[in-house]
């Protein structure tokens, strides 16, 4: 009952501080201080002690209003099970979210599907133990997700979805995301989108088939770029549906199934220095790169000892060029020997489609596709 | 009509300001609209707040944010710090002075002219300590100076483990003569006045006090983020900007002093002050009538203090018997509106009355006026009332601004 009350007591003075003319300085900055408190002005707002949820299934902080600064203040949010630590309303928002650490809730950060929401930055966060994703946007046009930590999710580490069907624009950026039980980083509808900079170790949290390191579905025309994955429990990285990206400088390490892996959905993408090694002995299958969709362009990468293929081409129309793949298929018949796999490759590399792929450049010295050993 | 004849005289009336508040001066940390009159509160002047209305009492130039403020017994006279480095326009005294943030300020009223009261250097605060709080305690020449910092503070010997918190108040005294000892001070052997660590609570190393007064043995606290104060804060919730604690050592016990109405939480009090300790003594011009009603009352009308109207804020009226010198106890012990007058109920036989400026915020009551010479204590100063009004300490006049 105190927490209601003095919700609704707080409620009162933030209103009642939207009515006059906004303060205009560096400082100004109402303070949060409460469990319970629901934002419902627009402004800054600054953590000024740590506050510890006392369950009740509400979140610590409820942003309510469209645009909100909210400086965690290098304190912490101590969530609760049964709600996200700080939800995000389903409103067209600008929110900006910096500088704390959050300990569970369901949810670290939730912004449910909803009225699309305009901007979200959510900076330097410390996430931990959440049982759900530990940071959720749905339905956000733009984001900036950046130099975060997140350890110890149930679920992904970030997600950034779009039941609406919003074209997500934005960046996940120098993140560091460890042990989740999802994909480390999740984007569904990414439009122009850059990740890039992350480091991403135990996706899925070991448990197989549970997590990619990095998820792009559905996107178009965004950069993947100096990912450090390791020992992601599905793909390292994996493209679903998704046309005209690049993938550059991404090193992946240990993924159970595939380093990279380009679904049949997806085209036109370029892969250009990626690094893919030692993947897929958890599934038994997996290869370096996995290229099952068409018009995509593999250069300058390489795929040393995975358990199958380094570079298994299934789709058609792909090219590659200076390509490194050596000492794999070291699970024996992992990588299917030619035939199926056509001559232009030896046992390191497969084309399933009986040549339709294309080297860019002669064989060698270019391409260094070598036996096993 | 016998009984009010022998009713006598005598200092001064007042009337009782039927302001609900205790007026207090105020300044905010940001440009600040407050709520009950949609005023901007800026945050290079300072402001009187009464309950009713924050009307400004000083305007400093060049538009510094000020972060510590003293009201003077001097009328109009003001002591202040500066938030970050200012010459006030090139207005500081003497020419080509900046002041930095650990540094004070006196306004001098009687001259216009604002001078450097307290050189932080020189007075051993080390840079990158911000005086945020400050009072005078004593007489405006030659009292000690109270002050806060903003964060940790080294201050030799407190130094380490002894080191000052944010929320210590630390006694410099003087070095030097008049309002300003020569802008040198020496920290106190003394210190701190009042150490956070030792209040029932202990007041929050996290929380910052950036405003206080003093009355006696309680003091008047501004927090600059909400504060947990037990049993009293967080009974009602912390205490948050804009509400005023009181901090009562003998009691030992915080307690809400004020809350100032209409002010928002999202801006700090970043100083506070009481007005003037010395509420004076009114003059020897009092005069009586009879009440319209009822029957027997009588009004009882004074002259202002000879302090300034920020330190006497409020009258106290005490009757006594006469010839029975002196027998005088507390009969109204806040003047009601309209000011200076007040109307009462005589005591049975014949009563003499003494009016008695009074700081509420300070705590503290001044004259209650002189008698013959040699008749009554010392400096001819007649003794206070027994009992008192409560929560009151005597401060007697300064001699310099209350002859």
């Amino acid at each position: 009952m105190l927490r209601k009350v003095f919700f609704v007591s707080f409620l009162a003075v933030v209103t009642l501080g939207l009515l006059a003319p906004p303060a205009a300085a560096a400082e100004g900055r109402t303070p949060v201080f409460l469990d319970g408190t629901v934002i419902v002005a627009d402004g800054r707002y600054v953590l000024t002690r740590n506050i510890v949820s006392g369950g009740g299934g509400s979140p610590v902080i409820d942003i309510a209003a469209g645009r909100v600064d909210l400086d965690l203040n290098g304190f912490t949010i101590y969530g609760a099970p049964g709600a996200p630590s700080i939800l995000i309303s389903a409103l067209p928002v600008e929110v900006r979210i910096h500088d704390g650490t959050i300990f569970g809730g369901d949810l670290c950060i939730w912004r449910p599907a909803g009225s699309v929401g305009r901007m979200a930055v959510i900076e330097d966060v410390g996430c931990q133990d959440a049982p759900l994703n530990a940071i959720h946007l749905q339905d956000i046009e733009n984001v900036a997700i950046r130099r975060n930590n997140i350890i110890d999710a149930g679920a992904g580490g970030i997600v950034v979805d779009s039941p609406g069907s919003v074209l997500v624009h934005g960046e996940i950026t120098h993140n560091a995301i460890k042990r989740v039980k999802g994909d480390g980083i999740h984007v569904f509808l990414g439009f122009a989108m850059e990740i890039g900079h992350n480091q991403i170790e135990l996706a899925g949290a070991g448990i197989p088939g549970l997590g990619n390191g990095i998820f792009l579905g559905d996107s178009v025309g965004s950069l993947l770029l100096e990912n450090v994955i390791s020992r992601a429990s599905s793909d390292g990285i994996a493209l679903r549906n998704s046309r005209g990206n690049k993938l550059f400088d991404n090193v992946v390490r240990m993924a159970f199934n595939n380093g990279i892996h380009v679904d049949f959905g997806s085209a036109d993408n370029h892969l250009y220095r990626n690094v893919a090694t030692d993947c897929g002995f958890f599934s038994g299958s997996g290869s370096g790169f996995l290229v099952e969709g068409s018009q995509n362009d593999l250069n300058n990468n390489t795929s040393n000892s995975n358990a199958a293929c380094g570079l298994l081409f299934v789709g058609p129309a792909n090219v590659l060029r200076a390509n490194t793949a050596l000492g794999n298929g070291l699970i024996a018949g992992a990588c299917p020997p030619p035939p199926p796999c056509g001559p232009m490759f030896s046992p390191n590399s497969c084309d399933l489609t009986g040549g339709a792929n294309v080297s860019g450049e002669p064989a060698a010295p270019n391409n260094m596709i070598a036996a096993p050993f | 009509m016998r009984r009010l004849l022998l009713s006598l005289a005598v200092l001064g009336g007042g009337g009782w300001l039927a302001h609900a508040a205790t007026p207090v001066w105020v300044t905010p940390d940001v440009p600040t609209t407050e709520g009950l009159n949609g005023t901007t509160l800026l945050p290079w002047e300072i402001y009187r707040y009464d309950g009713v209305s924050y009307a400004v009492a000083l305007s400093v130039p060049g538009s510094p944010d000020l972060d510590a403020i003293h009201k003077l017994d001097a009328p109009g006279d003001w002591l202040f710090s500066v938030e970050s480095p200012s010459e006030l326009g090139g207005l500081l005294l003497p020419p080509g002075t900046i002041a930095e943030p650990r540094d004070l300020i006196w306004f001098d009223f009687s001259t216009g002219t604002y001078n450097l009261c307290m050189s932080g250097a020189a007075s051993g605060i080390p840079p990158g300590s911000n005086l945020d709080a400050v009072y005078k305690d004593g007489f405006d020449a030659g009292g000690s100076l109270v002050v806060s910092f903003d964060v940790p503070t080294d201050i030799p010997p407190f130094v380490g483990p002894a080191a000052f918190e944010p929320s210590d108040l630390v006694r410099f005294v003087p070095t030097g003569l008049g309002v300003c000892s020569g802008t040198v001070w020496t920290v106190a052997a003394a210190n701190p006045v009042v150490d956070a660590t030792a209040t029932a609570p202990p007041m929050p190393i996290s929380s910052n006090v950036d405003g206080a007064d003093d009355g006696g043995m309680k003091w008047v606290l501004a927090f600059d983020v909400p504060t947990d104060l037990p049993p009293t804060f967080p009974a009602a919730g912390p205490a948050t900007p804009g509400t005023l604690v009181e901090w009562d050592a003998v009691a030992g016990t915080f307690s809400t002093f004020e809350v100032l109405l209409g002010w928002p939480i999202s801006s700090i009090v970043d100083g506070l002050t009481c007005g003037g300790l010395r509420p004076g003594r009114v003059p020897t011009t009092m005069l009586m009538d009879k009440a319209v009603a009822p029957l027997g009352d009588v009004v009882l009308f004074w002259g202002a203090s000879c302090a300034s109207p920020e330190a006497a804020q409020d009258y106290e009226i005490y009757q006594g018997t006469i010839g029975s010198w002196y027998s005088h106890l507390a009969l109204v012990c806040t003047d009601a509106v309209p000011s200076l007058t007040e109307q009462i109920t005589p005591g049975a036989g014949s009563q003499y009355y003494l009016v008695v400026p009074k700081n509420r915020c300070k705590g503290s009551e001044g004259s209650y006026g002189r008698c013959s010479a040699g008749f009554c204590g010392a400096g001819d100063e007649r003794p206070v009332g027994a009992p008192q009004c409560p929560s009151v300490v005597q401060a007697l006049p300064d001699p310099a601004l209350c002859p």
